[in-house]
Parts: C-alpha cells; sequence; structure tokens
C-alpha cells in the first residue's frame, strides 16, 4: 500500500512542486495550506504515515502543528519533517524540542526529496 | 517547473501585496509583535520560494531583508521611519523582481546592489560579522573524530540512526567504525531497540557546528562526541589509516590516542605535495617497521590443521548447543563460533600473498618479448595487491605466463598492421585481478586481433576436432581452443604455437578447482580470466550420499542436477542418458566404487563438467550446501586420486571430498565420451 504523505505549506507553488513529486514517486499525498488547515486529517479517519509542515504560516505556525500532533494519541508517532531555509539553529532547536524527527532545506531538488523521505520511512 | 515558476509568480505578488499592506499598519502600529512576525514571515516565504524556483535575486534581496526583521522580531532593533523607507523601497525593488527580465535588466540590478547595500549598512555590525563570518569559512578540510552512540529506545521518536548516518556521508569523506559488540544474543535481543552505535573519521570543510547540526535531533537520545583531530586531511594518510586500523580492536577508540596520533603527524613539516607526503611515510613506515617475519612452512601448516580441528569441534558444540537450549550456553557458543571465524579468516590470510610478485617477472617477459617480435607494447597492471594462496600462485604462473605470450605473438599486431586498422601503435596488454566470492579472477586483456572464429572452425574440421558439417555458436567456436593438440598459429614460433597450451592450461585450473573463460572480438582484442579459488585448503562443496555415506562435491564442478528414476538410467544403452535432448553419459557410482546397497526408486544425477562436455553421476540423496575444511589423507591413502581429501563435519562424521575429474578420467578410460 502507499505510503500517505501530508504536507503543509502556506505557499501554494511549494505546496504543488511537493504534492507533484511525491505523486510522481508513488505516495498519497493530503495537502494543509497552514497548521490549523492540516488539523483536520488528524481526526482519527485519516492513515498518516508522514507529515511535512513548514515552520512560518499563518493561523498556525509549524511549531505548534508539530506540537498539536505529538499530543495526538492516535498519531504521536509519526515521522515529522519540517521544511527550512539554511541553517537557523535557534528555529531547528525549537522544532526539535516540539517533535520534529528532521528538517529538509530549501530549496531541494526532488530527488533530494524523495532521498530524505526514504530515509525516514524506511 | 515553467509552470510551477508561474504559479510562484502569482503567488509572490499575492505576498508582496500583502507585505506592502502589512507594512503600512505597521508605520501606525511599531510595536505590534504579530504585524511584525507576519512581515517576517512574508519575507521568509518569499526567500524560500525564490530559491526554491530558481529566483535567486529574490532570494538574496529577501535574505538580506529577512535579517533586519529578525533583529526586530528579537527585539535587539526598533522599527524606524528609515527602516520603513527601506522596507517600501524593497517591496517596489520585489515587484520588479519578478518580472521576467530581472536578471537581464540593469537598472534593476543596479538598484539590487544599493538597496543591499542600505540594508546592510542599516544592520551594521550585526550584518558585518554574518559577512565576515562567509568570508572566513574554511575551504580546507579538516578532520573529525565523531561518536555516535544512539540510546537503546531511540526508534521510539521515530528517528532512524541511518538517515543521520547518511547525512553524515554528506558533509565529506568518511570512515566509518560500525560497533556491534553491544548486541545482545537472540533470546534477549528486542526488535525495537538500537543496540549498535558508530565512530566516524570524518574530514570535512564544513564547520563542526555543521556535524553537530546533524546529530541535533537526536541529542538528548544519545551519545555524541565531535571532536576535531586536525586541521587537514586525515584520510588521504595512509600512515595515519595504518595506525587507525592498529587501534581498531572493534570497540570504541580511545579519541585521546587518535587525537596523538593526529598531532603527531601534523607536526611533521607540512608537504604541499600530498603525494611525496605519503612516499615519505610509505618509505618510513617500510624502514622503521617490522612488517613480516618468516615462519617454517611445517608450522603454518600445523596451524592450519589445529584451526580446522577447532572449526570442526566448533561444529560439536554448536550441535550440543542446539539441543540443550542454555541462553548462556548460547551466548558462549555464539561468542567462541564468532572467535573462530576470525582466527580462521586469519589463519587463511597468512598464507595468501599478493600476485604483485609475479607480475614483476611478467613485466620482464614482456619487455624482452616486444623486443623479438618487434612489437611495441605496454603493460598495465590493476588490482595485484590481490592475495592468493602461494600454492595457487605457483600453479598458476606458468598459465599466465603462457597467455601472456600469446597475446604477444599472435594477439597484439605489428606496429606497422595497428596503424593501418587504425589503431594505436603502442599495443595494450592489461592484467587484472579482482576477489570474487571466493575466488580470485585474474584478467589478461591484450587490444590486438582477436580470435579469428572462422580459423578456428576451419582448423578444428581440418583435424577432425569436430564433423566437417558442424555449425557452432562464436561461444562453442572459442572452446575449440582448449581441445588437446589445437593450435592456430600459422608458423610455429619459439615462443608458442606448439599446439600445447591451452587445453594444459585448462586441465591445470581444473585441477585446483578452477577454471578458464575466453571473451573475444575479433580487431578489438582477447580477454582470458583465470578463476582460482581463494585457497586450497576450504571447499564450498554439495553433500551427498550414497549409502548412508557421505561424500563431497565441489560446487564449482556442478552443473546441474536432476532427479531421475532409478529405471530410467538402468534402461538406457551404454549409460549414456538423454537429459534435455543432450546426450550424457553417467556412472552408477555404486557400482563403480564397489560400494554396497541398491539405489531407491528416486536417484540424484549430478551433471559435473569435464573437459567440455558434463557427466552424470548417480547419488542416492543430497544433504545441502556445505563450506568444507580439507583435511589431507593419511599415508595409505595417498594413491587414492579420486579423493582429493576429507572433511569432518560437525557431529563428528567424515565425508570424503571427490575430485570429480580424476574420478571420469579413471572411468572414462572404460567408455568413450561423445560430443555434444
Amino acid at each position: 500500500m502507499a505510503k500517505t504523505i501530508l504536507i503543509v505549506d502556506d505557499s501554494e507553488s511549494i505546496r504543488e512542486v511537493v504534492h507533484f513529486t511525491l505523486e510522481n514517486a508513488g505516495y498519497d499525498v493530503l495537502v494543509g495550506i497552514d497548521g490549523k488547515d492540516a488539523l483536520k486529517f488528524f481526526d482519527g479517519t485519516n492513515h498518516i504515515d508522514l507529515l511535512i509542515t513548514d515552520l512560518y504560516m499563518p493561523n498556525m505556525d509549524g511549531i505548534e502543528l508539530i506540537r498539536a500532533v505529538r499530543a495526538n494519541e492516535d498519531y504521536k508517532r509519526i515521522p515529522i519533517l519540517f521544511l527550512t531555509t539554511e541553517s537557523q539553529r535557534e528555529k531547528k532547536l525549537e522544532a526539535k524540542d516540539a517533535g520534529a524527527t528532521g528538517w529538509i532545506i530549501k530549496p531541494f531538488v526532488p530527488a533530494k526529496l524523495l532521498s530524505a523521505l526514504n530515509k525516514v520511512l524506511r | 517547473m515553467d509552470e510551477f515558476r508561474k504559479k510562484f509568480i502569482e503567488e509572490a505578488t499575492d505576498l508582496i501585496n500583502a507585505l506592502e499592506s502589512a507594512v503600512l499598519v505597521l508605520e501606525g502600529n511599531s510595536q505590534n509583535e504579530e504585524l511584525i512576525n507576519e512581515v517576517f514571515r512574508i519575507m521568509h516565504s518569499l526567500k524560500g520560494g525564490g530559491a526554491m524556483f530558481g529566483f535567486v535575486m529574490i532570494s538574496d534581496f529577501t535574505h538580506n531583508l529577512e535579517n533586519i526583521y529578525d533583529e526586530i522580531r528579537n527585539g535587539k532593533k526598533k522599527i524606524t521611519k528609515e527602516l520603513l523607507d527601506i522596507t517600501f523601497n524593497s517591496v517596489d525593488h520585489l515587484r520588479s523582481l519578478i518580472k521576467p527580465d530581472a536578471e537581464t535588466n540593469s537598472d534593476t540590478l543596479q538598484k539590487q546592489k544599493s538597496l543591499i547595500a542600505e540594508i546592510v549598512s542599516y544592520i551594521g555590525g550585526v550584518q558585518k560579522s554574518v559577512v565576515e563570518n562567509i568570508t572566513n569559512k574554511e575551504t580546507a578540510n579538516s578532520s573529525y573524530y565523531i561518536l555516535f552512540k544512539p540510546h537503546v529506545d531511540i526508534f521510539d521518536n521515530g528517528t532512524n540512526p541511518l538517515f543521520l548516518i547518511d547525512d553524515v556521508f554528506e558533509l565529506g569523506e568518511v570512515k566509518r567504525f560500525i560497533r556491534t559488540q553491544d548486541i545482545p544474543e537472540l533470546g534477549r535481543f528486542e526488535y525495537d531497540k538500537c543496540y549498535v552505535y558508530w565512530e566516524f573519521i570524518l574530514q570535512t570543510e564544513e564547520d563542526i557546528s555543521e556535524i553537530t547540526d546533524v546529530f541535533m535531533f537526536v541529542e538528548d537520545d544519545c551519545e555524541l562526541e565531535v571532536v576535531k583531530l586536525y586541521d587537514g586531511e586525515l584520510l588521504s594518510n595512509d600512515k595515519f589509516l595504518t595506525l587507525l586500523e592498529s587501534l581498531d580492536n572493534n570497540s570504541r577508540f580511545d579519541v585521546e590516542e587518535i587525537k596523538t596520533i593526529a598531532s603527531d603527524l601534523s607536526a611533521k613539516p607540512q608537504e604541499r605535495d600530498v603525494q611525496a607526503v605519503k612516499n615519505k611515510i610509505n618509505k618510513f613506515s617500510k624502514e622503521s617497521e617490522i612488517t613480516s617475519i618468516r615462519i617454517a612452512t611445517e608450522k603454518i601448516d600445523t596451524y592450519m590443521n589445529l584451526v580446522s580441528e577447532l572449526v570442526t569441534s566448533l561444529a560439536g558444540l554448536k550441535l550440543l548447543t542446539e539441543k540443550i537450549k542454555d541462553e548462556s550456553l548460547t551466548q558462549i557458543t555464539e561468542n567462541i563460533e564468532n572467535i573462530t571465524e576470525q582466527i580462521r579468516d586469519n589463519a587463511l590470510s597468512i598464507t595468501l600473498i599478493p600476485i604483485e610478485n609475479t607480475v614483476i617477472r611478467f613485466r620482464r617477459l614482456i619487455r624482452d618479448l616486444s623486443a623479438d617480435f618487434n612489437k611495441n607494447i605496454e603493460f598495465t597492471t590493476e588490482g595485484t595487491e590481490t592475495t592468493i594462496d602461494k600454492t595457487l600462485l605457483q600453479i598458476i604462473t606458468d598459465p599466465l605466463m603462457h597467455i601472456i605470450r600469446n597475446s604477444i605473438d599472435h594477439g597484439i599486431e605489428s606496429v606497422e598492421e595497428r596503424i593501418k586498422n587504425g589503431k594505436s601503435a603502442k599495443g595494450q596488454i592489461k592484467l587484472r585481478a579482482y576477489h570474487s566470492g571466493s575466488n580470485v579472477h585474474i584478467e589478461v586483456e591484450d587490444d590486438g586481433k582477436g580470435l579469428d572464429i572462422n580459423k578456428i572452425i576451419t582448423k578444428a574440421k581440418e583435424k577432425d576436432l569436430i564433423s566437417k558439417e558442424a555449425v557452432l555458436s562464436k561461444e562453442d567456436a572459442v572452446k575449440l581452443i582448449f581441445q588437446p593438440g589445437f593450435s592456430t598459429a600459422d608458423h610455429v614460433t619459439g615462443v608458442s604455437g606448439r599446439g600445447v597450451g591451452m587445453d594444459v592450461l585448462r586441465r591445470k585450473m581444473f585441477d585446483v578447482r578452477g577454471d578458464i573463460f575466453v571473451d573475444t572480438e575479433i580487431n578489438k582484442g582477447t580477454k582470458i580470466t583465470l578463476k582460482v579459488p581463494l585457497t586450497l585448503s576450504i571447499v564450498d562443496g554439495l553433500l551427498v550420499t550414497l549409502s548412508n555415506k557421505l561424500y563431497i562435491i565441489p560446487l564449482t564442478s556442478i552443473a546441474r542436477i536432476k532427479e531421475l528414476k532409478y529405471e530410467f538410467l538402468k534402461n538406457t544403452k551404454r549409460n549414456i542418458a538423454e537429459i534435455d535432448g543432450s546426450q550424457i553419459p553417467f556412472y552408477f557410482l555404486r557400482e563403480e566404487l564397489d560400494i554396497d546397497g541398491d539405489y531407491e526408486d528416486e536417484v540424484k544425477f549430478i551433471m559435473v563438467k569435464y573437459q567440455s562436455n558434463y557427466v552424470g553421476l548417480v547419488f542416492d540423496a543430497i544433504i545441502g550446501e556445505y563450506q568444507a575444511v580439507l583435511k589431507p589423507l593419511g599415508k595409505l591413502y595417498k594413491k587414492h586420486e579420486i579423493i582429493s581429501g576429507a572433511s569432518i563435519l560437525g557431529d563428528g562424521t567424515v565425508a570424503l571430498v571427490l575430485d570429480t575429474n580424476k574420478l571420469i578420467q579413471r572411468f572414462s578410460d572404460e567408455i568413450t565420451i561423445v560430443n555434444n
């Protein structure tokens, strides 16, 4: 069965690029436009293998989303990757404390994204 | 991608508009944290998207702008009229940056420069330090030691340590040591625990913080040590590697020791020329270290014998352990097994020597012969550090010599001919050795004229080796050169062409359970590959039975195995069975070897290679594959050529190792092998 990945980003173009790349690679993809929107998927009915989220988003940012997922009994063990531009150590640490598994540096090419996924989804 | 870029431009337009209105509101509420965050977030989105979709100018520009707002967010700077002016100018500039001509428009380029300069000077000291950081960033490689020992429960939070290890590999050149001694025996092994840890020597131009960042997420769930060893490359230093290996005893390194080694090496005067340093170190280590001692072969034989006794006893112990099923006994047995394997490998490696020694002789031969034949030949080698059993090396030296002679004499053309055929004047002979499984392959490849298949077939017909009407595939034709009494040389020269050769050579290879392959293409060259087992004292075999007695047939000589009805074989004429359309001569081993008992209804028909044919041997049953340690037979059995040795199985049973070539040779005096 194809793995299901939820991607959350407020930028439509980034969402589309990630969506397109993942779908081409055979994953099932769910899309959220910000943290708040993404929470609707964590209702116990969706199976989610991995969450990829941006950090800076309106309404509810990535850190809050990560915390919410880690507090959700049904989903708290899924791997979570966040998207970030160059090394912002403090932000990374904050995301880590919230419970993230790792990060993907923007910009990324599809191959890099997929290889990062393979590592956490194995 | 173009579609995504278009989408990004639309999105960027919206973002810039949102930025403008946010900044407008900010003008009246300069303390509003939420607004400041909003502005920062928009800039961040523009930066990320810009980088993602190839708008380098946008990402560069917003990167600078974002820095200011980051300062403000952190309360280090206040919003001023000047800043708002810069920001509004920036909004206008961003609008021009999403236009298609942005990267070529000189006005835009000019504006980008002046605005960035303005931003940088606004941030002043802070930005400066960033710039300095960038310019001072070391570009030369440094070497680090890394210990990464994940907590046993690391899998619980979704971390896959291998992910981090891949990241370490992305940082630069890495030497990795995997430490597995903490893995418990199976009874206490829990599948969701991590028992392994890693040590690395990393050579990278990245900063130490980049290394620790890799492990940022697991810092609390692991033992991590990152130590800078040396401001330079250690992994290209053979001396360092040798010393490191000597320190490696499969458990954690003493970092201080490694550091000492590294600083010792760095204390030596630094040379620009890495090769010179390497050479010096090599020379130095050669001079100062006793790298070898001489041992009487007798002692080695005894040692090898004891090792095989040990392997055998271990098999007995394992059987017993399985029966008793006691956890602590299992653990001890596994330990002994582990050690025994290491001893065995070590023992085998003692008798192995690199083929380099022999290759030196070939160089001389080629030099002399090229002169004799007026040919211009370059001899290159690869993998001559490959090691092989000393006895075997002696056995294959002559065959190799022969092959090389053939290449010089028949393979490589004269200089005139080569030029005429559009080849370089200099002929190439390449010797390449490498390990492949439990075998060593040695290839001799020339770029000469290749074997003339038609000539081979004609010759074979002349010599009645094949029937006049025979049509042969290229592969089959090539095999003809292994027929006794075959030579295609037009004249007999002083070196080769006497027609003894390839057949003798192949027999020699078979004698040591090896093989020989030919790959040729007309006008391109010929490649002859010798396949030799790593050692004569261990054989991968198939364990078979006959009247409940065990025999081992070397796997290398087995072509196919069939299960057949005894009736079918008994009713064939002259012991030749038709198997899948081929006529296969076969022997009832029970009768040939005078063994008591009768075959059952179903028998095992093992087809072994003999010269270029297959011959069937009939056994009762097959037990399975078995790696046998060969023990010499006593004096009394010396004359039994068909048995090349014996092996003692775990339960103490003796299995005889059959030399199928000798076996069939002996039987075949009685019947004729039919070509098929």
